[in-house]
């Protein structure tokens, strides 16, 4: 259990997070930086999302699998990972995260 | 929109390891391909419903926000698919390191 504590508290240290929900097999939130409400509505309108994109990929290829699906929209990013029945939602800022990119990508220009 | 598409097509096609790019309509019909027929109509038909199920959710969180991009990783392939205005773009990538 302490595993999962660990990689949501790492979680929580990445740029302009705004929440990160651990999600169980039932759609309901275990663990969240959220307060209750948000983290329902989010896990509650990403599990159909996550289904039709692992139901996706199986039809194309039945071998593959789903292993995380990114939702990008002008003010936020969500990452969906999505294992077994579980499901991790991050949400971050668009701008913080595009920052944090450019600047990663920068520095690994220059070394 | 054609010049546009070809300088899209262009523009992703010198990406590594792309293994695909298809551009589909607003009615989900392919206009072009880089792939093989029936995997393209297959990818078409199921990349637009789930953007219209994404779109449609992120108007329902918040109405001011809308979707730019959806990206899924699957353990072979990563499928990106960006709606432009009258159309939309699936690009098939096969990350290798």
């Amino acid at each position: 259990m302490s595993d999962v504590e660990a990689t949501f508290d790492r979680l929580l240290k990445l740029p302009g997070v705004m929440g990160a929900i651990l999600v169980n097999g039932e759609g309901r939130p275990i663990r969240t930086s959220m307060d209750a409400t948000s983290s329902h509505i989010f896990a509650e309108k990403m599990a159909p999302m996550v289904k039709m994109a692992r139901a996706m990929v199986r039809e194309v290829e039945p071998t593959d699998d789903l292993t995380y699906l990114r939702m990008r929209t002008l003010k936020s990013e969500i990452l969906v990972a999505a294992e077994n029945e579980h499901m991790i939602i991050l949400v971050q800022d668009s701008n913080a995260l595009d920052e944090a990119r450019r600047n990663s990508s920068s520095s690994k220009r220059s070394s | 929109m054609s010049a546009e598409i070809e300088e899209i097509l262009k523009r992703y096609g010198n990406y590594p390891n792309v293994a695909g790019i298809i551009i589909v309509d607003a009615f989900a019909i392919p206009i072009k391909t880089t792939m093989e027929y029936t995997l393209t109509v297959h990818y078409a038909a199921l990349a637009h419903n789930l953007l219209m199920k994404g779109s449609k959710m992120t108007q329902n969180l918040d109405a001011s926000n809308e979707l730019t991009a959806l990206r899924l990783r699957t353990l072979n392939h990563e499928v990106m698919i960006v709606p432009e205005e009258n159309f939309f773009i699936i690009v098939v990538q096969k990350p290798g390191q």
